[in-house]
């Protein structure tokens, strides 16, 4: 009797165990990309794909999808936002956007943007990232 | 004159020698060395069963007890059903069943409470959401 008294004190004891263990929070990046001034209409046709990269406490790299690549408003010349989640709790985020003309190649680099931003663990930190000036593109 | 009369009869009722007279004639004893020597001496006509004097019969009888003794040592105890029949078995095993089943329940809640929880939901009118937990 005291052993099965044991036992179930300790499994149920066991939660509160893994719990003392530590606890991750999510936090979360608001990011504002935008475009400088360079971008006209124009430059702006012939965005084909965002790519971000996340470099810092954690690291990540994902593609924009196709719409949201390519609804971007060229009068204020704002791409849109996304958000970034991470279980990281300190340190610096790193965000990259780079804009390709045709294919993700290095020769196709229509611009980057970069903006770094603290980790407030389990809140949301907004931040602004522009791509500044307008590169070559794709060779002819 | 009548009431002195009634007084003298109840100092006489009252007396302890009328007393023991009176219990006397009730029980029908004798007291006194004159009654034990009245007591008469009784001899047991036939054998007692219960205490019987003939080595043979009490032989037979301490047989009969070791016999008796014996066959109730053979008996087989009673071990009454198995465990599984009895409705104890069945609380328990359920009451650890369900014990176990809320431990594995809540300790998968808190560990997957502990490894962030469930991620908050993409915001309106964002161009997606990414990272980790999407």
């Amino acid at each position: 009797m005291k052993r099965l008294v044991s036992r179930a004190l300790f499994l149920s004891l066991l939660p509160l165990a893994v719990a003392s263990q530590g606890c991750s929070t999510y936090s979360y990046f608001d990011i504002d990309m935008k475009l400088g001034v360079d971008f006209n209409i124009v430059a702006i046709g012939r965005i084909n794909s965002c790519h971000m990269f996340v470099t810092g406490a954690a690291t990540d790299d994902f593609t924009l999808s196709y719409s949201a690549c390519h609804t971007i408003d060229t009068a204020a010349r704002d791409i849109g936002k996304i958000q970034y989640s991470t279980l990281a709790d300190s340190g610096n985020l790193t965000f990259t956007l780079v804009l390709f003309e045709r294919m993700e190649s290095e020769a196709c680099k229509l611009g980057t943007g970069a903006v770094t931003l603290g980790i407030d663990s389990g809140k949301t930190v907004a931040g602004t990232l522009t791509v500044p000036t307008l590169e070559a593109g794709c060779p002819q | 004159m009548g009431v002195v009369v009634m007084g003298v009869v109840a100092i006489l009722l009252s007396s302890p020698v009328t007393l023991a007279a009176g219990a006397g004639e009730q029980t029908g004893e004798l007291g006194g060395a004159q009654g034990e020597k009245a007591k008469p001496q009784y001899t047991l006509q036939a054998a007692d069963p219960d205490n019987p004097t003939d080595p043979e019969v009490v032989a037979a009888k301490k047989k009969a007890a070791l016999e008796a003794e014996l066959a109730k040592k053979k008996k087989p105890v009673e071990e009454g059903p198995p465990f599984y029949q009895k409705w104890q078995f069945w609380a328990i095993a359920g009451g650890v069943l369900v014990g176990l089943a809320g431990a594995i329940y809540a300790t998968t809640k808190i560990v997957h409470s502990v490894n962030g929880g469930d991620v908050a939901p993409c915001p309106m009118g964002y161009k997606g959401c990414f990272g980790e937990g999407r």
